[in-house]
């Protein structure tokens, strides 16, 4: 009886602290407080000293003592555990602002950062993109190209940290990290102060403005990246801030600090978020750009070749919901081959391959080309998804449908969909996408040399050509056949994905060029351009037009 | 010559005095950044460590046969604390010339402190005369603190410090000896008397009678000491009390009795000092004013945080942004630098510590030297709960230091005359 009661106890101890530990944030200090407290009774309960009868008063009464003095030490171990270990990421990154405005956050990172001593970030071609101005306490960084705001991002350590590139390779760019690990830890050790490194970009600042260019007033995205390598020529993102305005260091006057901090409160209450990095952040529904994954998905699996025919009579009912079919060329015809289908986009189609390939199916290909994961590109990425988190594609046959013609609950960013059409392009395997291509340090010396390689392999050869085959026909006889360019070959497709609520659609275009030498890929966005063919295809064109001009 | 090599001591001794001797040398060789070093750099460590090696020589000498662990745990707990104080002295020293040579002067009150042991050890033989003067320590002990309430130095609108030619003495840290002291004698004549109940007509009553010599005596220390604004030394009075009724009684009611009262105490001190109400504020929410009454509790929380499981590495840290990291939050510093795996040691240290003061109590043969025994430890024990817990925001901060580890000469020489007499109470040949 007594025995089963401290067992008892011991697990209401340990599962209260257990749940506390795991809440995190989400149990206020004070509710912790309160469970450690409970734990701490049920644990004194737990391990009250037994068989003590025949002790002395003394001996008895000091056994219990100790026991109690136990129990609080085991609770100051656990709160330590928690403090240091479970929220201390929280607490790190804690800050407010105090009643004078003052920003009260961790000294420590502002200890840390010598910004005069920070690296640059270079184009490829040399052009600078980001560069500290000026030596000791008088110094700030200067952005000077505007069409790399969003890439570069801001640096800030003062106020807002850092975010893009500035973020992603803060201890390289800051000299607080070598690659060689020996290197880095003497440093360590002896404390050295580092010159930060210099990071030589894969991006050419050329293609960059003209992605910039093009998109112009428009909301929207552009990728452009080497399908055989894995190097992003462009990453552009619109709308986009301005990150000179929001530098702070450690010497910035009051008066800086409440201009960065006025200029911040703008940009975050805008409703078009500029801060969002739309190519590697912005998540958007793909619309008939997905038809590709889909394709790829039955191609491979042998279910179907380019010629395997399908139905198409207008309309078709999945369990009670009835898709319509507006893009067929001739509506008198209802038999399609998956070539012919893929080129006109046709939706009831690929709701019928979606059915037949099955949820299980259409989510093992997604997580192939690296849905659910964050890919590595050098900035901060998100994962797509296919569906919300809430459902699963297996809840629903009308999910399955939508999902595989590009609508239902899918959410992806455009250099996801970059990546789909590199595994195409580029016979099935996708290389790891990068942004920086070697890192100098002061001396001028390389200390790290990027070296292309594979992320995934999602499709195998056979099944790249056939989708190749598929983007040519879609680009020379469907509805992407505006891409064409002269001495390329052009695999694309186009997408127009319905966003609901009366706004007009995504304009999508997804394509890749090809010279025989290199494969380009490119995937562009146009928040609510219209159609995949208006908006987005010229841009998508123009970028591979430009890239691939002598 | 040598009748029992102490050799369990001397091998427990080897691990703190490698550990601080080249702790020392990470410090220096970090914070200059080039490995040539000097003997010279790393003295203070040396120093210390060659009068410990010193007295574990002279306890085999003089055939101490008393306890060979707690020393050990003293000089590790000592010696970490002696390393921290050196890593912090660069931010220290900027603060202005009260904490010039802090590591210099830690040294030679660990030096006393250590003399102070050793001669309790090796030259009193006898604690009886302690127990016959009970009455004296409890009226000098109340006499030092109205002493100090009234000529006392304010230091931090706390008036704590009596100053008597070059030294500052923080009196409270003697009185809780005194007053352990006083409790330990009274309640080894009256052992009997305090467990059995007293018959009130058809009533059974705690022996208040009994009773009332602690009662009185605790009441008045506690109010000396809520006068003058030093909660955490009231609560370590307290507690001790507490502590060593229910040891001697046996009555988990007298405990119910006490917090009950605390409670109530806590409840109108709570409603009637806004000191008071700030540091419950602060325990439970020190961001509501992160840059006043919170500052030092936020900054602490960030040093612990940034220490995670392995610490940043000894003078890699910046514990120095903790106001008084030296005296109350020298535990944040470990965490930051040594990680959780660095508090963890300490807080392991610190119950072996407990562990075995209660064990020398048990093991004691006269009642006297029972009670010493256990009150003594009950003031380390519940000393260190007091201060970790603040900390480390499991309760109110109430400022108190850290045994042996806390910068500090009274603390240190008040403790080490405790680790003195507990080595004492342990030797089995020669208690009175």
């Amino acid at each position: 009886m007594r025995r089963l009661l401290r067992v008892l106890c011991m697990i209401g101890a340990l599962s209260a602290i257990g749940y506390g530990l795991s809440a995190g944030s989400e149990w206020s200090d004070r509710r912790w407080l309160q469970a450690l407290a409970v734990a701490g009774l049920l644990l004194i309960i737990a391990w009250w000293p037994a068989g003590t009868r025949y002790f002395s008063t003394f001996n008895r009464s000091t056994m219990r003592l100790a026991t109690i003095l136990l129990v609080v030490f085991a609770l100051i171990s656990v709160q330590l555990v928690r403090v240091q270990i479970v929220q201390s990421s929280r607490t790190l990154d804690r800050q407010q602002i105090g009643p004078g405005g003052q920003v009260v956050q961790n000294p420590r990172n502002r200890l840390e950062e010598h910004p005069e001593l920070r690296g640059s970030i270079l184009d490829r071609n040399g052009v600078v993109l980001a560069e500290q101005i000026g030596d000791g306490e008088d110094t700030y960084r200067s952005y000077p190209q505007p069409a790399v705001y969003g890439l570069t991002g801001y640096y800030s350590p003062a106020l807002y940290g850092a975010s893009g590139l500035e973020a992603s390779y803060d201890a390289e760019l800051a000299g607080r990290k070598d690659p060689n690990p020996v290197v880095d830890w003497l440093d360590d050790v002896l404390n050295r102060d580092r010159s930060g490194y210099d990071l030589n970009l894969t991006v050419d600042l050329e293609l960059q403005q003209l992605a910039d260019d093009l998109l112009g007033d428009q909301d929207g995205a552009v990728v452009l990246m080497d399908a055989g390598t894995g190097a992003s020529l462009s990453l552009a993102s619109s709308p986009g801030y301005d990150p000179n305005r929001l530098y702070t260091d450690n010497e910035s006057t009051e008066e800086q600090l409440a201009e960065a901090g006025a200029y911040w409160r703008e940009i975050i209450a805008r409703d078009d978020a500029p801060l969002v990095f739309r190519p590697a952040e912005g998540l958007y529904v793909p619309g008939s750009t997905f038809k590709m994954l889909t394709a790829s998905a039955v191609l491979n699996s042998g279910m179907s070749t380019t010629e395997t025919m399908y139905r198409d009579e207008g309309a078709l009912e999945v369990d009670g919901r009835v898709i319509i079919e507006l893009n067929r060329p001739d509506e008198s015809r209802v038999d399609w081959t998956l070539e012919e289908s893929f080129a006109y986009s046709l939706n009831v189609v690929f709701a019928r391959i979606g059915l037949e390939l099955g949820a299980e199916l259409l989510q093992e290909y997604a997580d192939r080309f690296g849905f659910g994961e964050a890919p590595p590109a050098g900035v901060i990425t998100v994962p797509s998804r296919l569906t919300s988190g809430e459902t699963e594609l297996s809840d629903s046959r009308t999910l399955v449908a939508d999902t595989a013609f590009g609508q239902g609950e899918l959410l992806v960013t455009p250099l996801q969909m970059a990546l789909l059409g590199a595994a195409i392009a580029n016979d099935g395997e996708i290389m790891e996408p990068y942004l920086v291509d070697s890192m100098v340090d002061a001396d001028g010396e390389v200390v790290e040399q990027a070296s292309p390689s594979v992320w995934k392999k999602p499709i195998n050869e056979q099944t790249a050509e056939a989708m190749q085959e598929l983007m040519l026909a879609s680009a020379t006889y469907g509805y992407a056949s505006g891409a064409q360019i002269e001495g390329l070959t052009v695999g694309g497709k186009t997408g127009t994905a319905e966003v609901g609520g009366g706004a007009a659609p995504h304009s999508w275009f997804v394509g890749y060029g090809s010279d025989g030498e290199r494969t380009l890929v490119t995937a562009v966005i146009v928040e609510n351009g219209g159609p995949g063919s208006v908006a987005a295809l010229p841009i998508g064109r123009e970028m591979l037009a430009a890239a691939f001009a002598p | 010559m040598i009748g029992r090599f102490r050799f369990t001591e001397f091998q427990l001794l080897l691990v703190p005095g490698i550990a601080t001797i080249v702790g020392l040398l990470t410090i220096y060789v970090a914070s200059t950044g080039n490995l040539n070093w000097d003997w010279q750099d790393i003295w203070i460590s040396i120093a210390f460590m060659g009068a410990v090696v010193a007295i574990s020589f002279l306890f085999s000498l003089t055939k101490f046969g008393g306890d060979q662990i707690i020393f050990p745990i003293t000089v590790a707990l000592s010696a970490l604390g002696l390393l921290i104080i050196q890593r912090l002295e660069p931010s220290l020293a900027a603060l202005g010339p009260g904490y010039a040579q802090l590591p210099e002067r830690q040294l030679l009150y660990l030096w006393v402190g250590l003399g102070l042991l050793a001669f309790v050890v090796i030259f009193i033989r006898r604690l009886s005369w302690l127990r016959r003067y009970k009455y004296t320590w409890a009226v000098g002990a109340i006499f030092l603190m109205v002493v100090t309430m009234v000529f006392g130095t304010e230091v931090k609108g706390a008036r704590l410090w009596l100053s008597v030619g070059p030294f500052t003495i923080q009196t409270s840290e003697i009185t809780k000896i005194a007053l352990v002291v006083f409790l330990a004698a009274y309640l080894a004549e009256n052992e009997d008397l305090i467990s059995s109940t007293y018959r009130l007509g058809p009533f059974n009553l705690p022996p208040i009678p009994y009773l009332m010599p602690i009662v009185i005596m605790w009441a008045f220390s506690l109010l000396v000491v809520v006068a003058q604004n030093d909660l955490g030394t009231a609560l370590l009075f307290f507690g001790v009390l507490l502590s060593m009724i229910y040891q001697a009684s046996g009555k988990l009611s007298y405990v119910a009795v006490g917090l009950f009262s605390f409670a109530i105490g806590v409840v109108i001190a709570y409603e009637r000092f806004s000191r008071v109400q700030l540091r419950i504020q602060n325990w439970l929410d020190p961001w509501r004013d992160p840059l006043d009454a919170g500052f030092q509790q936020v900054q602490s929380e960030y040093a612990m945080a940034s220490g995670g499981l392995f610490g940043r590495g000894l003078a890699f840290g910046s514990p120095g942004f903790i106001p008084e990291v030296h005296s109350d939050y020298v535990f944040a510093a470990i965490g930051e630098e040594l990680g959780l795996l660095g508090t963890f040691a300490v807080l392991m240290l610190f119950l072996l510590l407990v562990f075995r003061g209660y064990l020398i109590a048990m093991r004691a043969k006269d009642p006297f030297g029972r009670y010493l025994a256990a009150g003594l430890t009950s003031i380390l024990a519940i000393q260190t709960l007091i201060i970790l817990g603040g900390t480390v925001r499991l309760i109110p901060l109430t400022g108190i230091t850290l045994p042996f580890v806390s910068a500090g000469g009274s603390s240190l020489l008040s403790n080490f005359l405790i680790i003195g007499l507990l080595m004492r109470i342990s030797d089995p040949d020669r208690v009175s």
